[in-house]
């Protein structure tokens, strides 16, 4: 199938360099995946399909076009193709726009990103419904259970392929497969709240699932803990976030450290290259290869080959994410524009452990809304969590804020759990943060 | 990437993020009829006109239709429908002073559903070869299990209405065209201040069509518009650096960039970037919040929209689902979802399962009075529909979804509402927000406010999350001012993941029962 979309994009390339592109650049990809819901005894929702668009970038003169299609029919792509020629052809030039130098694609290192799952074939559409199923069951048996209202569960299975193509030599292809399992449990709360507890596993392979009862019990488990939960005193307090909630923390990151925003000058990271941003003990890699990874890959979005590159080294900010057009704006050597799997650094704490030893403090499980103000460094999150009085969790809280600046927060950055969240391309741990504003009554 | 697997399903939440690079062509099938726009023709111009006019260039037509609907309905399901997208778009974009990129979309594709009461089957396809669309449909058949139930014997067009008010279709508008309201822009948001140094814009219209054919016989067309506009600009002084938006979204047409709307436009973008200089981030807290008329209501969105769609009601995981009829709020609150304001971004003459867009009274004067209902939910609770059955695109079933939420106006004038307060914040600039559908809990972010002190309005503010108990607050709206209006920013609305354009609205409203995540010195 593979190399049919190779072909496709070969197809694509011909044309619009036969239309007068200098330049082409052509991804085509195909998803075929499987989706089910099950909810309260029985199926809700199942979704079924096979997706494939396709893409070309242009560079004509150095006018540069992107155009996406899913209307795949021949003479409905000439059509497309020509007409994305001549949308470009009426731009502005701008001599930062080419390919990316040949030099850039260079052979791929001989190691196993582990991507496809060789027995996945083998799972079918009713072993899905099954599973959702049993799920159920495990959700409403891993505890008290009188509170439930309601039990949703899925299952989704998905499988991917993707051509690239660059008109001045490059060619690569990927391939992944995809399995994952969620619980989400609704429960009765005073005043009519009804706290939702969701939890979900999976990736590339079956290996990557956490046992059906192990799901369950946590979605019941983040279900029961808020219940009776509220916003207690506006304070300073030490912060621990869990490492599957922390993302939303390090996402904040991924915006200033882009060249665009750079270039830009809405970054607050400009001019910070090699200065330090953030506590010693922060070490975050940009790891392209990491077996099983979910955005392990070979080559990114221009076809440029991936390079394992430090983001945060103890605390110094070492690599922009520099793509070819705004590595040539700012005048420097591109990077990657396409940010793939973070690796941290680890403490030699469990979550567990950093709770024990915190006098007075929250628990960060959760985020509600917030943004962060790239430019400034500015941020405000919505959290809930558990109070945590003398090394033990005691209260449920809700409907708080924390905000400051990001300079300032990953400085308080005090100790890094040993627990990497696997679930998500952003492998961070747990986080303990000193002296966190949190707003509330 | 199409599967809803993450546990966001029910943080539903709002932006202001663009639909990715997207956008654009028509393909040869359509070229021939690129002038065509239903929407400019009335609903009694519609009948006679062929069903699948628009489609039977696809080779979609009237007996294929009746067939797909009759696999659909094979395995016990008790109605089926068809969806079929053709949406096409355009975006430029302005950076360091030139348009230099653009990116475009053509999407096509048909969506097929299989229901069985509460049951959903459902899947899409990009091949419009006659195989695939029956393969189409027995895959979403298959979902469900029963006896087979017969596919109508006819389909008839249904009248819908027009709501769009375009005048020349986004398809005969030249790249040509639309380069000076970028270019005009630039140039007056650079004349607005000397401190701005960077204007980066983007410019979208879209254009699409859609075809539904359901099991009760009905098949509905629509072409719909839509364009959005975003500028950026970034200031500089003394070495700090500030940047602010503005934004414009609408079911319009090129005449609606004005020389007026350009103008105002970048002046909102570049006097809102160099206020903050002026601005910190507010004291952090509980304190009343003054919301100010027009984009505010992402209050409501997130404090009781989303709560007020049926498909949670129905679930039993909505704070509000035990509520109709109640008292939620004061007298002074009325809340309305509406579907049929004129050329507005929330504006639908058939919502995505063909039913017409219609105005949805949520509150009146205090009472919880409807939910927000697609088919599934008007059938689960022996009501009609209200035209709120909406999808991010053929990849995707409809849902309940939002139009254009807002309140109607109180009696309060809106000088006497920010005297009243003593100590507070005048929130007037909105960036995003999120609510938990059953704990009720929600956030909005503030991007650009005031400090109220004395009941006066001081120094700007910026950056917090704003958090409350969506039914906590609406039990403690205070004042309600005689000024409701509707924004027009483009907002972007995600369920489920997907994403839909909706628009919001709100009077001067003085609030309570919010925590103001801001810093204190």
């Amino acid at each position: 199938m593979t190399n049919h979309l190779l072909a496709m994009a070969h197809l694509a390339e011909k044309e619009a360099l036969r239309l007068g592109a200098e330049g082409v650049r052509v991804g085509v990809s195909r998803t075929q995946f499987t989706s089910i819901e099950h909810r309260d005894g029985k199926l809700d929702r199942m979704q079924d399909a096979i997706t494939v668009q396709l893409g070309v970038a242009l560079f004509i003169h150095h006018r540069f076009s992107l155009s996406n299609t899913s209307d795949l029919r021949p003479e409905a792509l000439r059509t497309f193709i020509g007409e994305s020629v001549e949308l470009a052809k009426r731009l502005a030039e701008d001599p930062h726009r080419h390919l990316p130098d040949p030099s850039r694609y260079t052979a791929f290192p001989a190691v196993d990103l582990e991507q496809t799952d060789p027995s996945f074939g083998a799972i079918t559409a009713l072993d899905l419904r099954k599973t959702a199923a049993d799920l159920e069951t495990a959700s409403r048996d891993a505890g008290p259970n009188e509170r439930i209202l309601s039990v949703t569960t899925g299952c989704d299975r998905s499988q991917s392929e993707l051509a690239l193509v660059c008109s001045n030599g490059f060619e690569g292809s990927n391939e992944t497969t995809d399995l994952w399992h969620w619980a989400s449990v609704t429960l009765q709360d005073q005043n009519d709240r009804r706290p939702e507890g969701s939890y979900e596993a999976g990736g590339r392979r079956k290996t990557s699932l956490l046992p059906i009862g192990t799901i369950g019990a946590e979605a019941l488990r983040r279900a029961r803990i808020q219940l009776g939960a509220r916003p207690i005193d506006t304070g300073v307090y030490t912060a621990i976030v869990e490492n599957q909630a922390a993302g939303r923390l390090s996402a904040m990151l991924k915006d200033p450290i882009q060249g665009s925003m750079v270039q830009q000058r809405r970054s607050y990271l400009e001019g910070k290259l090699g200065q330090k941003i953030a506590s010693d003990i922060l070490t975050i890699t940009d790891d392209p290869f990491v077996p099983q990874g979910l955005r392990s890959c070979f080559f990114d979005g221009e076809g440029m080959t991936n390079q394992r590159r430090p983001v945060i080294e103890s605390g110094v900010l070492k690599n922009y994410y520099l793509d070819t057009y705004y590595a040539s704006k700012l005048g420097m050597e591109p990077t990657t524009g396409s940010i793939t799997n973070w690796t941290w650094s680890l403490g030699p704490k469990s979550l567990d452990q950093l709770v024990a030893e915190t006098d007075r403090g929250i628990l960060v499980m959760d985020f509600l809304g917030g943004n962060s103000n790239p430019t400034t460094g500015d941020f405000s999150l919505g959290i809930q969590g558990l109070l945590i009085e003398k090394g033990r969790t005691t209260q449920p809280v809700s409907g708080m804020n924390i905000a400051g600046s990001q300079a300032d927060l990953w400085n308080k950055l005090a100790a890094l759990g040993n627990d990497p969240w696997t679930y998500a391309s952003d492998r961070r741990p747990s986080l303990r943060f000193d002296g966190i504003q949190f707003s509330g009554v | 990437m199409l599967i809803t697997r993450n546990t966001m399903s029910r943080r539903e939440f709002l932006s202001l993020v663009p639909r990715g690079a997207v956008l654009v062509s028509l393909p040869a099938a359509l070229s021939g009829c690129g002038g065509r726009n239903a929407s400019t023709r009335s609903a009694a111009d519609l009948e006679g006109v062929l069903a699948t006019g628009g489609f039977a260039s696809f080779g979609i037509d009237d007996p294929l239709l009746k067939d797909l609907l009759t696999i659909a309905m094979s395995r016990g399901a008790d109605f089926a429908d068809v969806f079929c997208q053709h949406r096409l778009n355009h975006m430029l974009g302005l950076e360091d002073g030139q348009v230099n990129r653009a990116y475009s979309e053509v999407e096509l594709g048909v969506g097929i559903r299989a229901v069985k009461g509460d049951q959903t089957g459902y899947a899409f396809t990009e091949d419009l070869s006659a195989g695939a669309l029956r393969s189409t449909a027995a895959a979403a058949a298959a979902a469900l299990d029963g006896p087979s139930a017969p596919g109508p014997k006819v389909i008839a067009p249904a009248r819908r209405p027009d709501r769009y008010g375009l005048v020349v279709p986004w398809e005969a508008v030249k790249v040509e065209q639309k380069l000076p309201i970028l270019e005009t822009m630039e140039k007056k948001a650079f004349g607005v201040d000397p401190r701005i140094r960077k204007v980066k814009i983007s410019f979208l219209d879209e254009t699409g069509r859609i075809l539904v054919a359901d099991s009760d016989g009905r098949v509905v067309e629509d072409v719909q518009p839509m364009t959005t506009c975003n500028i950026t600009c970034v200031a500089e002084e003394n070495g700090r650096r500030e940047d602010n938006a503005d934004r414009y979204g609408a079911r319009r047409g090129v005449e609606a960039y004005t020389e007026d709307r350009i103008s105002a436009m970048a002046s909102s973008a570049a006097k809102r970037a160099v206020l903050l200089f002026d601005a910190s981030p507010p004291p952090a807290g509980e304190m009343p919040v003054v919301l100010a008329a027009g984009e505010s209501g992402i209050l409501l969105h997130e404090a009781i929209g989303h709560g007020m769609e049926a498909d949670f009601n129905r679930k039993k995981i909505s704070i509000y689902a035990d509520r109709i009829g109640q008292r939620i709020a004061p007298d002074e609150v009325t809340i309305l979802d509406d579907g049929t304001i004129p050329g507005d971004r929330g504006a639908v003459n058939v919502d995505d399962e063909g039913r017409p867009g219609r105005k949805t009274v949520l509150v009146e004067k205090g009472i919880l009075r409807s939910y927000m209902h697609d088919r599934i939910s008007a059938a689960h609770y022996g009501v009609e529909t209200t035209g709120n059955g909406r999808r991010e695109s053929y990849q995707s079933p409809p849902l309940p979804r939002m139009r254009t939420t807002y309140m109607l106006s109180g009696p309060h004038d809106p000088e006497e509402i920010i005297g009243s307060v003593k100590k507070g914040i005048y929130a007037v600039v909105f960036t995003n927000g999120q609510v938990q559908i059953g704990a009720g809990d929600f956030s909005f972010y503030l991007k650009t406010g005031y400090l109220i002190e004395d009941g006066r309005i001081t120094r700007p503010v910026k950056d917090a999350n704003l958090i409350g108990n969506g039914p906590k607050v609406l039990e403690q709206v205070k004042m309600v001012g005689n000024d409701s209006k509707l924004d027009d920013g483009g907002w972007m609305c995600g369920k489920d993941g997907q994403m839909v354009p909706v628009e919001l609205g709100l009077p001067t409203t003085l609030a309570a029962g919010i925590s103001v995540g801001g810093v204190n010195s």
